[in-house]
């Protein structure tokens, strides 16, 4: 069964990088293959012990939650008004729980061990992958045109989305990724861990021309809350791991800054500018603050919501007279109050609590209780949160994907650990 | 158990690979027809998208593409009946009401357009191809207090607030000439006698007096036209042949003008037509200046 459970873990990724159809977006492909190696691994895993496996799966909570949410968006059926919309969400909801299921079943019968030594060089491999996406519009310039001309090269951000449909995206990829790495820095010998130094430089430098704020956040949230926890846990190693960081992202900064200083069609400040413009306000946040108070107003007169996949639909009267032509905003940029306006106030609940739970337990289990490995949990889903809160990580499969890791190693540890 | 779960299992398998299988076919399709739906007939569209979803990744009703290809492969009831489902599939937007109501309009069915341009407009006043079919509608129908009203719903809200004023300046204007007397039946060439006096330019309106422009005067004397200033008069030589008028620059022969001339002794009114102005050509009244 072991082979199985490789194959099919590879073969998620490979689901996400593999684009053979042309598509109008990339999410129609990877969640058809997504779901077709689901079918596939569940028939294989219906050979072996896969009932026992979730009788005792389910008596996680997360799990329970994660059903309850099931439940509540299913029920939201009642009130949507466009069952295609609904069909649509609900679709891409299972196929996320169940790579979840699956996942699960492959931790169970690889263990932890084998299962993340597996999962490293897929997860490093991808990582450098994804960076040479991000960059190859200049390798292939740099290819025609030479070396010569790199003083004219123009860098705006969107230049750099890489295996992702926009920049929003490519950069909270590279952030929620990060957890891992941490975590393999402490598992992994020194010339693996050179290599986890080397992702996370280019991660870095390729996050300064991104320019996105809200992954400038969670950067800063991270490495605060693991420098935290390393000085009061893990004081051996705190000094060390502060200097190696800490320099990669100062080098990382020299080598980005150096090479916008050497341009000449750039705006010279445009990270600090970036920085500078993170505020509290409607304009500052893209509208932000209008998307969530029309999913406020409007559950607040439809408490039931308005049907899984059905706020696409129903917050475009709200945009009737803001922005240009048809532009609609499609989602809520803060996945909770998408599904709370979607599910109604208890799905919206269970939603929620699916995250604060695995969050509050890995935040005990690793700042009061002192347990291994429950900081890097903690720290994903904390990436994982606020982009959440700020954008629609639910709606891409490689996020889901990433995600059902952080949830596998939470569940089947946190089980295992009770 | 064991099996129900199983069973359980393999459906929400089940279901998930059809839905996501429908979803990329149709994003497939998307992206094929994007920015090129004209080049694709109705069985080909029909052919590439499949029954659901509905709308596509921006939200647009999908049975827009088939409607644009049965309008293409010249079957106007289909393309109508899609128009409609359209409708259905995203009542937010209101892009299908505003093909409707060029659809109607094209077929000079006013009532219809007005009634689906008005949906269109009020549904969505932030896209300006919707005002301005809109106004447009209104203008023909010559309700320039629709048009006032129109702006007033939009207000400053939108984006392209330069872009609303100009088409609304446009539509005004061009509501007012339907009020414009251009009905005069009894006229005929004017004779040299009737052409010798001061002339005022004028405004017939139907059913009102008319409105006199003093910036716009001239006389004809004997062989001589004086065309009234504001600082100085310009004075010409002119010749009148049939229902034609000619133009010269004093002691010239060739003419560096000329217009065609009418006369319509019942609203005692000159028409110069074709007249080029800045634009284009126009038609121009005048009456005996008192």
């Amino acid at each position: 069964m072991r082979i199985f459970a490789y194959i099919y873990i590879i073969s998620l990724f490979i689901s996400i990088i593999h684009q053979p159809f042309g598509s109008y977006d990339m999410i129609g492909p990877q969640l058809f293959q997504l779901s077709l190696v689901n079918l596939i691994f569940l028939f294989i895993a219906f050979r072996f012990d896969l009932f026992n496996f979730l009788r005792n799966l389910i008596s996680s909570p997360t799990i329970k939650i994660y059903l309850a949410f099931i439940f509540f968006a299913f029920f939201s059926i009642i009130f949507a008004s466009d069952l295609s919309y609904f069909f649509h969400d609900l679709g891409r909801l299972l196929t996320s729980f169940l790579i979840l299921l699956n996942l699960s079943f492959c931790f169970h019968i690889l263990s932890q061990k084998k299962f993340f030594d597996f999962f490293f060089p897929i997860l490093l491999t991808i990582t450098f992958y994804e960076i040479y996406l991000s960059v190859l519009p200049y390798l292939i310039y740099f290819k025609a045109s030479g070396l010569s001309n790199w003083i004219y090269v123009n860098i705006p951000p969107g230049n750099f989305k890489g295996i992702a449909g926009n920049k929003n995206i490519t950069a909270a990829l590279y952030v929620f990724k990060i957890p891992f790495l941490l975590y393999f820095l402490d598992k992994k010998s020194r010339f693996y861990r050179l290599l986890i130094y080397l992702a996370l430089f280019l991660s870095f430098f390729i996050l300064f021309f991104l320019q996105t704020r809200s992954t400038y956040i969670s950067l800063s949230l991270l490495f605060s809350f693991y420098f935290i926890y390393l000085l009061l846990h893990k004081r051996d190693i705190f000094i060390y791991r502060f200097f190696y960081i800490t320099s990669t992202f100062l080098i990382s900064f020299i080598f980005f800054n150096n090479t916008l200083k050497s341009l000449v069609n750039e705006n010279k400040d445009s990270f600090t500018s970036s920085i500078k413009s993170i505020e509290l306000s409607n304009d500052s946040s893209s509208n932000r603050f209008s998307l969530w108070s029309h999913t406020i107003d409007y559950i607040s007169s439809k408490p039931f919501g308005a049907g899984l996949g059905n706020w696409k639909l129903e917050s475009i009267p709200y945009w009737n007279q803001v922005g240009g032509s048809y532009q609609v905003p499609y989602h809520a940029h803060n996945d909770f109050l998408e599904m709370t306006v979607e599910t109604g106030f208890l799905g919206g609940m269970f939603y929620f609590i699916l995250f604060l739970l695995p969050m509050w337990t890995s935040f005990k289990f690793s700042f009061i209780n002192c347990k291994p490995d429950y900081i890097f949990i903690f720290l994903g889903f904390g990436v994982y949160f606020v982009d959440a809160f700020f954008n629609f990580p639910m709606e891409r499969s490689y996020m889901q994907l990433l995600l059902s890791f952080y949830f596998v190693f939470f569940i089947n540890k946190n089980l295992i650990d009770s | 158990m064991k099996y129900i779960i199983y069973f359980t299992l393999f459906l929400v398998c089940i279901f998930s690979l059809s839905s996501n299988y429908l979803i990329m076919r149709s994003l497939r399709a998307q992206y094929l027809l994007e920015g090129r739906n004209t080049d694709f007939t109705l069985a080909q569209v029909d052919s590439m998208l499949p029954f659901y979803p509905y709308a596509s990744a921006t939200s647009q009703p999908l049975d827009l593409q088939r409607a644009t290809s049965a309008f293409k492969d010249g079957n106007v009831n289909l393309g109508y009946k899609f128009l409609h489902s359209a409708r259905n599939q995203n009542p937010y937007t209101f892009y299908p009401e505003l093909i409707l109501s060029r659809f109607h309009l094209r077929f000079n069915n006013l009532d219809s357009a007005y009634y689906y341009s008005n949906l269109a407009f009020k549904g969505w006043p932030k896209n300006l191809e919707h005002f301005e079919n809109h106004l447009n509608i209104l203008a023909i129908k010559g309700d320039t207090l629709g048009i006032i009203e129109s702006a007033e719903y939009v207000g400053d809200k939108v984006a392209q607030q330069r872009d609303y004023i100009n088409t609304f300046k446009k539509y005004i204007n061009k509501a007012k000439l339907f009020y414009l007397d251009f009905d005069y039946p009894d006229a005929r060439p004017i004779s040299i006698n009737e052409l010798q006096q001061k002339w005022i330019r004028a405004y017939n309106f139907k059913g009102s007096k008319s409105v006199l422009d003093s910036t716009k005067t001239f006389s004809f004397i004997k062989n001589k036209a004086v065309v009234y200033g504001v600082k100085e008069n310009l004075t010409y030589n002119y010749r009148l042949k049939n229902d034609s008028l000619f133009y010269f620059f004093i002691g010239k022969k060739d003419p560096f003008f000329k217009v065609k001339v009418l006369y319509s002794p019942l609203k005692s009114t000159l028409i110069f037509s074709n007249v080029k102005v800045e634009n284009g050509y126009q038609t121009q009244f005048y009456k005996p200046f008192k």
